[in-house]
């Protein structure tokens, strides 16, 4: 059995080979050497791309699977971030009061707990913004925590009155967002005038009851329904007539011919002639 | 406020989150080391709940 030379088989284009078959420099005759060696480069050509297609296809598998770990990692996160998204959920007010800086890590996590409310730790926050500012910053990083921590109390004993009236003020708007949303989730054809309501309101800004803009916004449009309904049922009541009204004798006339006029009137002036 | 869960995921993928939790260690390190602001929180919310609670 003769062995034959392949073109595209990875022996096929072997250096070695090239190099044993390959055109002798000194022998003087080109179009010779030239002929060998063009199936051969062709079959080292095509063993490159082989080669290339494979390391290609290593580099397409890793990457995929540095992907799917980052996304089995991402999905973790998410699972793992969700109960904390949860309580920003319902806490918008914990949300604004991280992005104004006023909540540290400890602050964070008593919110998160229910332990405080968000106003108390943004006046906990103020409060110590107000001693550090007072204290200065070489008094206050030689300070102990203890002597902060008493600094802030006594800050926050100065402006009680303030604090508490402000905490009124948050617990009643507090009590109205909630009768609000209670109104809402408890309105099954709610986000069906929301817009309206909304529209409602911003025209009129000495309302702010949601119930009587709900009910407002609601007559309105009942009210329209009613009279375009009105109006439809008039329309298909003057079809109904105009399709039940009785058919009469024809009123048509016979058609005159010219001769007619001159059989009714005479061509004499006086009839008796 | 409702977040959708669309809302969710975009927080948790989006410079939301991360912005948050910048804010949050910027706060933790201009304070003193070993000072605990949400014990102090906690006292205060408690005063306030026994305040309420005398009327």
């Amino acid at each position: 059995m003769t062995e034959e030379t392949k073109p595209g088989s990875a022996t096929a284009g072997s250096p070695d080979e090239v190099i044993q078959k390959g055109p002798d420099a000194n022998s003087g005759e080109p179009g010779e050497a030239s002929q060998a060696q063009q199936p051969e480069a062709g079959a080292d050509e095509e063993a490159q791309k082989s080669e290339q297609l494979s390391k290609e296809n290593e580099e397409l598998n890793r990457k995929l699977g540095v992907q799917g770990q980052e996304l089995g990692d991402y999905r973790e996160f998410v699972r793992n971030i969700s109960p904390v998204l949860d309580k920003l959920d319902e806490q918008p007010e914990l949300i604004q009061a991280i992005v104004d800086g006023k909540i540290d890590s400890e602050l964070a996590k008593a919110v998160m707990e229910g332990k405080v409310q968000v106003g108390e730790a943004t006046q906990v926050s103020d409060a110590h913004d107000k001693v550090k500012k007072d204290m200065g910053d070489k008094k206050y990083e030689k300070a102990s925590p203890e002597d902060i921590e008493q600094r802030i109390s006594s800050e926050l004993d100065k402006h009680k009155k303030e604090i508490d009236k402000k905490f009124a003020e948050s617990e009643e708007l507090g009590e109205f967002r909630k009768g609000v949303e209670g109104f809402i989730a408890n309105t099954p054809d709610f986000a069906e005038y929301a817009d309206q309501v909304t529209e409602f309101l911003e025209k009129r800004p000495n309302i702010d009851d949601i119930e009587v803009a709900y009910n407002a916004v609601k007559g309105l449009d009942l009210q329209k329904k009613s009279a375009d309904e009105q109006a439809k049922q008039a329309g298909n009541n003057a079809k109904d007539l105009a399709a039940n009204a009785g058919g009469g004798a024809s009123q048509g006339g016979q058609l005159v011919d010219g001769d007619m006029v001159d059989d009714l009137i005479a061509s004499k002036a006086d009839p008796n002639l | 406020m409702n977040l959708t869960k669309e809302d969710r995921q975009s927080i948790a993928s989006s410079e939301n989150l991360a912005g948050m939790i910048k804010h949050i260690k910027a706060k933790d390190s201009d304070k003193k080391e070993g000072l605990n602001l949400g014990n102090i929180a906690e006292k205060l919310a408690q005063r306030r709940a026994k305040n309420k609670q005398e009327g």
